[in-house]
C-alpha cells in the first residue's frame, strides 16, 4: 500500500468511523470538521503506533498534519516510506 | 428610532440589535484576517433573519444550528432570536441520525448548516434544511449585504431563547430550556463580577454550542468587547501563536485546555502580562496545573468558576486573590444566585457536612423540554439540584466533593453511561455492562466499560470496533474490562460508585 493510501486509511479508521474522507488530499481536515483537538490526540497516537515514529509537540502544526498531502510530506520527512 | 433600537433589554437579541451607537464601529468579531463591527454584525443578523422568515421561521419556532464557531454561527443564532424563535445549537460533528432525534424531540422546524457540513453529516439530505450557508463567510456576507432587513419580534422575557441538549440519565438527550431572562440574568452577573468593559477582548477556543462557550459569546457582546474566534486548538502551538499576536485581555478554558497548553506548547516560556484574566470552568482543575499557571502569569487574575447548563452557565466563582488560601474551592455564588448545601431532607447542612449543592436564581432553567418528571426532580422545592455533592467551610466557601449522578465528565462533555451501555448491549453474548468514568490527567475522566460475558466470548477489540462504528470519538471507551458481575441494588440499579472506586487506579494520561 502506498504511503498516501496508508495515511488515508489511518485517518478514516481513526476519525471517520471507517467511512470515506469527505475532503480532497490538499484540503484542510480541520476546516472540514474531520479533526478537533480530541481527534488530533487520537490521530497522533495512531500515527505513532502505526508508523513507529514519535510526533514531537513542536511538530503539532497545520503545516504537518492538516491535510493528507501535509501528512504525507511530513511522514516522508520523518523517513517513513511505507 | 427603528423598531430594533427600541427593543428592551429583556430580549437577548438586543445584545446585537440595540448596542449603544458608540459601539457601531467597534470590532465585535474577528477570525483569521476577517473582522465584523457591531454595526456590520447587526446588519447581517437582520438580513439573515429576513431569509429565515421567508423559510417559515416564526415566533416560537425551534431551529437547529449545525455550525462550527464562526461569524456565521453568531449571525444565525441572533437571526433566530431576532424572530422570537428558539435556537438549538448542536455539535456539527453529530450524525444526521442524532440530529433527527433532537428534531423529533423538540418538533423542530429544521436546520441551518453549511454545504460542507451537509456533505459530511447528512449526505442523503434527510435533515430539513431551512437555510443552507455557503462554506465561506465572505460569500454569505455578500448575500446579507444585498438583502432586506427583517422586522425584529419582541418575545416575552420568559420565552425560550435556547434549548441546549445534554446527556440524560437514561441516555436520551435532555433539552435544557433557557429563557431570554435566564440568559440575560447570567450574562449581566458575569459581566459584573468579571468587571468586563468594551476594552476587553478574548480569543475563544470553546464551542459556542456548549453553555460555557455560549456565555463567553453573550458576555462579550453585552460588554461591547471583541471576540477572536480560534478553531485550531487541535494545533495548540498555533493557539499560543495567535494569543501572542492578538494579545487579548481574557482567555477561558476547561482543565484540558490549560493542561494541553502547559504540556504540549512553549506556553511556559512566553510572556502573558497582557492577559487581565483567565477563566477556568468545566470541572475541577488539578492543583498542580493552577500553581503552574500562577507561576507563568503572576500578574493575571486566575478565576476558577463552577456552573451547569441548567444554570445558563455560571453559578459560582473563586476570585484570584483567594486562590492560594482556598485552593480547591469553587468559591461562592455569583451575584443574583443563592447556593445551598442541602441534606437528605432538603435542609441546609452545617459547615463541613456533605450534601447536594442546590441553586436558586433568575439564571436557573425553566425546565427540561417535554420532560415534566425530570423537571420536577431537578427543580424540586424551587431549587436546582445540581447532582454534585459539596461541603461549605466556616467562611462559606464551597468545595465539590463528588458527583451524586453517574454521568461521566470527559473533556468537558457530560456523557451518559446508558448511551455507551446500550451500544455495547447490542452485541451478542453480552450479559451485563456498565460504563464509568475513571480519572484522567488530561480530560478529567476517561471512559471504562465493565463487561459481563462468558470468558471465551470476551473480545475487547470487537467491542472497541463496534463502539467506533456507533459512537462519536469523545464517547469511545478507553478501557474495556471483563468483570464477573455488575454490582446492583436490591431494586436492580447499577452501583456505579462501587465500580468507580474499584477501578480508579486505572488513572492515566491521554497526552
Amino acid at each position: 500500500m502506498s504511503l498516501r493510501n496508508s495515511i488515508v486509511k489511518l485517518v478514516q479508521d481513526t476519525l471517520c468511523r471507517g467511512k470515506a474522507l469527505p475532503v480532497g488530499d490538499s484540503e484542510s481536515l480541520l476546516d472540514a470538521g474531520v479533526i478537533d483537538s480530541l481527534g488530533m490526540m487520537e490521530l497522533v497516537k495512531a500515527i505513532d503506533k502505526h508508523f513507529h515514529i514519535t510526533v514531537e509537540d513542536e511538530e503539532l502544526s497545520p503545516d504537518n498534519l492538516d491535510s493528507i498531502d501535509a501528512l504525507t510530506a511530513y511522514l516522508k520527512s520523518k523517513g517513513v516510506n511505507e | 428610532m427603528t423598531a430594533a433600537e427600541s427593543l428592551p433589554p429583556s430580549n437577548l437579541a438586543s445584545l446585537v440589535l440595540s448596542h449603544p451607537p458608540a459601539w457601531a464601529e467597534r470590532t465585535a468579531l474577528r477570525q483569521l484576517e476577517s473582522s465584523l463591527t457591531y454595526a456590520e454584525l447587526r446588519q447581517c443578523v437582520l438580513a439573515c433573519a429576513a431569509h429565515l422568515s421567508v423559510a417559515g421561521v416564526r415566533p416560537g419556532s425551534r431551529v437547529v444550528l449545525l455550525i462550527e464557531n464562526s461569524f456565521d454561527y453568531v449571525i444565525a443564532l441572533f437571526a433566530v432570536l431576532t424572530l422570537g424563535a428558539t435556537a438549538i445549537p448542536l455539535n456539527p460533528d453529530n450524525s444526521a441520525a442524532a440530529v433527527s432525534v433532537v428534531l423529533a424531540d423538540c418538533a423542530g422546524l429544521g436546520c441551518i448548516l453549511r454545504e460542507r457540513t451537509r456533505a459530511k453529516v447528512d449526505p442523503a439530505s434527510t435533515l430539513p434544511c431551512l437555510l443552507p450557508l455557503e462554506n465561506s463567510f465572505e460569500d454569505n456576507r455578500r448575500r446579507w449585504y444585498s438583502s432586506a432587513a427583517a422586522s425584529p419580534v419582541e418575545p416575552q422575557p420568559d420565552a425560550l431563547a435556547l434549548l441546549l441538549y445534554t446527556s440524560g440519565t437514561t441516555g436520551r438527550p435532555k433539552g435544557v430550556m433557557l429563557t431570554h431572562a435566564n440568559l440575560l440574568a447570567n450574562t449581566a452577573s458575569i459581566v459584573e463580577y468579571m468587571e468586563m468593559t468594551e476594552a476587553d477582548s478574548t480569543v475563544t477556543v470553546l464551542p459556542f454550542f456548549h453553555s460555557f462557550g455560549n456565555s463567553i459569546l453573550l458576555t462579550h457582546l453585552a460588554a461591547g468587547a471583541c471576540i477572536y474566534i480560534e478553531n485550531r486548538f487541535a494545533f495548540p502551538a498555533k493557539v499560543v501563536e495567535v494569543l501572542q499576536q492578538v494579545r487579548p485581555t481574557g482567555f477561558s478554558g476547561v482543565p484540558a485546555t490549560f493542561y494541553i497548553l502547559l504540556h504540549r506548547t512553549n506556553f511556559l516560556q512566553r510572556d502573558w502580562s497582557f492577559l487581565r484574566y483567565i477563566n477556568q470552568a468545566g470541572g475541577g482543575m488539578r492543583v498542580e496545573t493552577i500553581q503552574r499557571l500562577r507561576q507563568v502569569m503572576p500578574s493575571t487574575s486566575i478565576v476558577i468558576m463552577y456552573g451547569q447548563t441548567e444554570a445558563s452557565a455560571r453559578l459560582s466563582y473563586l476570585p484570584t486573590e483567594l486562590l492560594e488560601t482556598r485552593l480547591g474551592s469553587i468559591g461562592k455564588a455569583i451575584p443574583g444566585v443563592e447556593l445551598r448545601v442541602a441534606g437528605p431532607n432538603g435542609q441546609e447542612t452545617a459547615p463541613g457536612e456533605i450534601g447536594e449543592l442546590t441553586a436558586r436564581g433568575a439564571n436557573i432553567m425553566a425546565g427540561y423540554w417535554n420532560d415534566p418528571a425530570g423537571t420536577a426532580e431537578a427543580l424540586r422545592g424551587g431549587w436546582l439540584h445540581t447532582g454534585d455533592m459539596a461541603r461549605r467551610d466556616e467562611d462559606g466557601f464551597l468545595y465539590i466533593v463528588s458527583r451524586k449522578s453517574d454521568f461521566i465528565k470527559s473533556a468537558s462533555y457530560r456523557i451518559s453511561p446508558g448511551e455507551i451501555e446500550d451500544v455495547i448491549a447490542e452485541m451478542g453474548g453480552i450479559e451485563d455492562v456498565a460504563a464509568i468514568g475513571v480519572p484522567d490527567t488530561l480530560f478529567g475522566e476517561t471512559i471504562a466499560v465493565c463487561v459481563v460475558c462468558p470468558a471465551d466470548r470476551f473480545d475487547a477489540e470487537a467491542i472497541r470496533a463496534h463502539c467506533q462504528s456507533r459512537l462519536p470519538l469523545y464517547k469511545l471507551p478507553r478501557y474495556i474490562l471483563h468483570v464477573p458481575e455488575i454490582p446492583r441494588t436490591a431494586s436492580g440499579k447499577k452501583k456505579y460508585y462501587i465500580l468507580r472506586e474499584q477501578y480508579q487506579g486505572l488513572e492515566g494520561s491521554s497526552s
